[in-house]
């Protein structure tokens, strides 16, 4: 399942998303980062680089 | 996992900043360009970097608490100010943290007014998640802090 969590720490704030494949992490929360403020880091993970099986079959 | 992101949290949207101040006792005052708060500065801090001293007390938007009407001086109801930033990114948050006035205020919007921008986070990021159809629930997290579940 698609989760987003998001964690809060006064002006501090982090977001990982879970269960999303390729790129989709980043669509997912672009807006909301946007909204939120400024990002200081940005780190994928090893889901993020797996190609997703729609994306195979394109 | 598939990304993860850290930021820092810039207050841009009023009205998500309102529904943050009413769950903390707070209201925002809209357009209230002054902010109660000792009344002069006396030299004995720091002040607010890049703000001529002469312009402190002055905002765009203010923050007081409910019920209280804003008034200058020791024993007073002091506010917070929300001043646009030049480069307008959003706004920042001043305030007098002296004496029992200004202690009032950290009771309410927290010590560095940490609650009051973990609040508008929190709504703003609930506003957003839920808009794209996630369920969010919040609960905290081992170390006590605020969390947001959204599931998609």
């Amino acid at each position: 399942m698609k989760t987003i969590i998001i964690t809060f720490d006064g002006e501090d704030v982090q977001i990982t998303t879970e269960g999303f494949s390729g790129k989709a992490c980043k669509a997912a929360t672009a807006e909301l980062e946007r909204e939120l403020g400024t990002v200081t880091s940005d780190r994928t993970t090893a889901e993020y680089h797996k190609v997703s099986h729609d994306e195979k079959q394109a | 996992m598939s990304h993860i992101v850290d930021q820092q949290c810039t207050i841009k949207n009023l009205d998500a900043l309102a529904a943050a101040c009413a769950r903390l006792g707070l209201d925002l005052r809209r357009d209230q360009k002054t902010h109660a708060w000792w009344g002069r500065f006396v030299g004995d801090s720091p002040g607010i970097e890049g703000r001529d001293p002469a312009t402190y007390g002055t905002c765009d938007h203010a923050i007081g608490e409910i019920g209280k009407i804003s008034q200058d001086g020791y024993n007073g109801n002091w506010e917070i100010g929300l001043c646009r930033r030049q480069d307008g990114s959003g706004y920042t948050l001043v305030y007098d943290n002296y004496g029992d006035a200004g202690r009032r205020l950290e009771q309410l919007a927290g010590k560095g007014l940490k609650k009051l921008i973990e609040e508008y986070g929190i709504e703003v990021a609930t506003r957003r998640l839920r808009k794209q159809g996630y369920r969010v629930t919040r609960t905290t997290d081992a170390k006590g802090r605020a969390k947001l579940v959204c599931f998609g």
